[in-house]
């Protein structure tokens, strides 16, 4: 469903983001699926905008949906420590749309909750008002 | 009889793993001896995608585009990524410093 807004833009209302009540941290709904046929989980990942990449998942999340290993990089710390990061492909339905990212295993078996990152949501224009607590998607 | 237990009793051939440390350093070795022609003023920031066994490598304005073009040609093979210019830093990952966040900036 898209409410028109201005001459070019459109709200994207099947864009599912709020605000969590538990940490007060903005968040969005996605779909994320792997090898699993027909397999996919619904998650609220951190909408997080210092994250140039698409997603960051726990390793649980990755086993579950049956991510299959994509690709490897090497990253490099503050301290100038290197280590290999491994990428998963991972298909992703945002706003009723599915498609393949590398999503970034986060190594601490501690970690629960996913981190979308702006590449995700790069033909959007997203708008987060901290007063009224809302966050909502436009397409330009 | 003992032919039948010689053949129950072979060792199956098991799929290849992917040797992560192995692709690393082929990967940037060929990063390294491609360095010239990959970082271009117009190319800086970008990202290859290198597949070690052939030395191909595709670039992408971002690390979807370079690995979608790269996984048409190369469905199932595990290839190495790196940002043109600059290695990517990372903060709050290291499992010792953070309990939770995960970020490639």
């Amino acid at each position: 469903m898209k409410r028109l807004l201005g001459i070019m833009c459109t709200f994207q209302e099947s864009m599912h983001a709020y605000f969590d009540a538990k940490d007060e941290n903005p968040k969005v709904v996605l779909e994320i699926g792997g090898t699993k046929r027909g397999f996919k989980k619904t998650i609220a990942a951190l909408f997080d905008t210092g994250h140039s990449g698409s997603l960051s998942l726990p390793v649980v999340d990755l086993i579950e949906i049956g991510a299959k290993l994509s690709t490897i990089s090497e990253v490099e710390f503050a301290d100038g420590l290197s280590k290999p990061q491994l990428f998963f492909s991972v298909k992703v339905t945002i706003d009723g749309v599915e498609k393949e990212v590398d999503a970034v295993l986060i190594e601490n078996f501690d970690a629960k909750e996913a981190i979308a990152g702006l590449e995700l949501f790069a033909s959007y224009v997203a708008q987060i008002d901290f007063s009224k607590r809302t966050i909502n998607f436009t397409k330009c | 009889m003992a032919e039948e237990n010689r053949q129950s009793n072979t060792q199956p051939v098991p799929t290849e793993q992917p040797d992560v440390s192995e692709i690393i350093r082929k990967g940037n070795e060929i990063y390294a001896s491609l360095k010239s022609e990959l970082e271009q003023p117009t190319q800086n920031g970008k990202y290859v995608v290198i597949e070690i066994k052939s030395r191909r490598y595709f670039i992408g304005d971002t690390r979807t585009d370079a690995v979608v073009e790269a996984k048409k040609v190369f469905p199932n093979v595990v290839m190495f990524v790196r940002r043109i210019g600059g290695v990517e830093k990372v903060a709050r990952h290291y499992v010792h410093l953070s309990r939770k966040y995960a970020r490639i900036f």
